[in-house]
């Protein structure tokens, strides 16, 4: 194939070169933005704003000045006091599961009766506190669990699933916020041009094979484009991903990008133009690596079966597969 | 004319591309559920018992591993389901238990949760769809209660124990596979999608050598003392050997979690060892949750399949 048509190879390695360009452009923004979600605690400042809006503005005693006691005193609870770190300042934690929030609802409800409750202790409890908006929730989840306590306590897990589902959308459009921002921040930072790139790319054969090999070698290398460590090898309970771009796929950005052989504009077309190719830039990064690496795939899928049948790569660990297991 | 041809050959790869893309099975699973069970070994749920055999699978090799199987549906879980218990020859009175319950009559049963891209079916599977009646004991299904722990009241805790006269896969064949399975997480606002292949390997023999301490979870999956009587799960991170000859070279990249039902030989075993140590056993791979949730909120796209390993027996 030559470069005629829409599928021919040039246009078809000026995509590619460019898909992957989006991808690490990406993978950078995604690192970044979980760089700054981990500075700025977000994920558990997330959890506390939720958990904030279900328990506040509910009063222990009627007339009591502490319009929070039971924010304050979940906040005390040993349940979740066990889960945060150690320390005056310790971070909020990143996670709270239901049935411990449940349990400590529960518990700070019944005050007045330690050890084991039945559902009319339950009842009692919330019936005693004041008007506040705990109790009226609370008095609605009670409502249908027809005298069971186990019914009762997954009411209110329910209850507090719900709200960690919108919590988890609240942390999405947060980082999506984050996503653009970095993006802007970034196309500047490196020139990202999308038309400066993709005319790099047309008259660069050369530049064109380096970047279509560089972007074969990531969707076959046999390393995820992503993969999870523990940080702490004496906690198996708190993986990490990480998402790597290797040195040398970074130093190919600055073969299609940046300041140092850039002129500016001198004319309103001009500038439009680079304004274009930074707009097309900031949009494709705030796609999401994800989508990049994605689409990479498939294009890569379409080029390899333009390829001869020897120049399509094998995958020996399939070709050398012993029998499977099929029962269970 | 050669230019249509020419589309027409692009335009076919294009659409082979796209099957071969989609390939494997997609589980969706609650975001809520990932985030109960990841750091959990076991279940409890109440097994509505649709189909199950009369006797164990016999012992040899493969499949005939000894397991007793039943299909079923439960609330708690929400997706086609198989329960098992391994060394079914060894537990007497839950097999006599599971024999003498009625199709479709629900019993309390409590296990490690297992998911693992071993049964794929025609569709993709999501949780909290309705979930059909299965027509036997082992339909299409993802999610299995595998071991069970504990069946109808009968405590089944002392069939995590070697199954005699079995021959599992070695690590060095089991392990490769598990280290390329290849999948797809997805994030969305209330579900985390994963899409793999088929997976196979049920039962591999390995060499752990421990890597750091191991840390327990309650029934709510929460950090807890090993010592504490609430401890109900263990884990620890190892690095994995083909025997306890074999010092140098480990057949996984990096340390994996393996997985312990708190009150099982193998778990009282492992609470007894320290950093370095070395066991050597016989585990079932799971996909890992916690991993899952951690690469779910990166947006992660292509990745290996994240597994751990639940030891069900220690070996000599």
């Amino acid at each position: 194939m030559n470069g005629v048509g829409l599928f021919g190879s040039t246009t078809l390695d000026v995509v590619i070169g460019i898909i992957f360009i989006y991808l690490l452009l990406a993978i950078v923004c995604t690192n970044v933005n979980e760089w700054i979600a981990g500075i700025l605690n977000t994920r558990s400042n997330t959890l506390k704003l939720a958990i904030t809006q279900l328990l506040d503005a509910q009063a222990g005693q009627a007339g009591s000045t502490d319009v929070d006691w039971f924010l304050n005193q979940f906040y005390a609870h040993p349940l979740i006091v066990g889960m945060s770190k150690p320390g005056e300042n310790a971070p909020h934690p990143a996670y709270i599961p239901a049935r411990t929030f449940a349990t400590a609802v529960m518990d700070i409800a019944t005050q007045q009766k330690p050890g084991v409750i039945t559902f009319s202790d339950f009842e009692a409890g919330i019936n005693n506190l004041p008007p506040g908006d705990v109790k009226k929730t609370l008095l609605a989840l009670i409502q249908n669990a027809k005298g069971d306590l186990n019914l009762a306590q997954r009411n209110i897990e329910g209850w507090f699933n719900d709200t960690m589902e919108r919590v988890s959308g609240w942390y999405k459009r947060n980082t999506q916020w984050w996503t653009v921002i970095i993006a802007v921040v970034l196309t500047l930072a490196v020139n990202a041009d999308t038309l400066r790139i993709v005319k790099t790319l047309w008259k660069d054969p050369t530049l064109r094979a380096q970047l279509v090999e560089k972007a074969k070698g990531r969707t076959e290398a046999t390393q995820p484009s992503i993969s999870v460590e523990y940080k702490d090898k004496n906690n198996p309970l708190t993986p990490t991903a990480i998402k790597p771009a290797s040195k040398d796929e970074l130093d190919t950005l600055g073969q299609v990008m940046g300041w140092s052989h850039q002129i500016l504009p001198s004319t309103f077309g001009g500038w439009a133009d680079l304004s274009l190719g930074w707009i097309l830039s900031i949009v494709a990064i705030s796609l999401g690596a994800p989508f990049w690496f994605d689409l990479l795939n498939k294009f890569m899928r379409v080029r390899n079966a333009g390829e001869s049948p020897s120049e399509t790569a094998k995958s020996p660990e399939k070709a050398a597969a012993p029998p499977q297991d099929k029962a269970a | 004319m050669l230019a249509l041809t020419k589309r027409s050959v692009v335009i076919v790869c294009c659409v082979v591309s796209m099957i071969c893309a989609a390939q494997g099975e997609t589980l969706v699973l609650s975001s809520a559920f990932v985030e109960q069970v990841k750091n959990k070994a076991a279940i409890s749920a109440t097994l509505e018992v649709d189909a199950f055999l009369k006797k164990p699978h016999p012992i040899s090799s493969g499949g005939n591993d000894g397991d007793i199987h039943m299909a079923g549906r439960a609330d708690e879980v929400q997706l086609p389901l198989v329960a098992e218990i391994v060394n079914a020859g060894l537990e007497s009175s839950a097999v006599a238990a599971l024999n003498q319950i009625t199709e479709g009559q629900k019993v309390p049963v409590t296990g490690v949760w297992r998911i693992w891209f071993e049964h794929l079916g025609k569709e993709d599977q999501i949780q909290g769809n309705p979930v059909d009646v299965p027509a036997n004991s082992n339909p299409a299904h993802l999610f299995e209660i595998h071991p069970i722990t504990n069946f109808a009241g009968n405590d089944v805790l002392s069939s995590f124990t070697e199954i005699k006269g079995y021959s599992a896969y070695p690590a060095h064949v089991a392990f490769p596979f598990y280290e390329q399975d290849s999948a797809t997480i997805r994030a969305a606002d209330s579900s985390i999608s994963i899409t793999s292949g088929e997976g196979k390997y049920n039962y591999a023999e390995f060499v752990i050598e421990l890597t750091g301490t191991a840390a327990c979870t309650d029934s709510a999956g929460a950090s807890i003392s090993c010592g504490d009587s609430k401890a109900e799960s263990l884990f620890v991170l190892a690095n994995v050997f083909d025997s306890q000859d074999d010092a140098e070279n480990p057949v996984t990249s990096d340390p994996r979690r393996m997985v312990f039902v708190v009150g099982t030989d193998p778990a009282n075993q492992v609470a007894r060892l320290s950093k370095g140590d070395r066991l050597h056993v016989l585990g079932i791979p799971r996909v890992n949750l916690a991993e899952v949730a951690a690469l779910a909120a990166q947006d992660a796209a292509t990745t290996t399949l994240p597994y751990e390993m639940i030891v069900v027996a220690v070996l000599p």
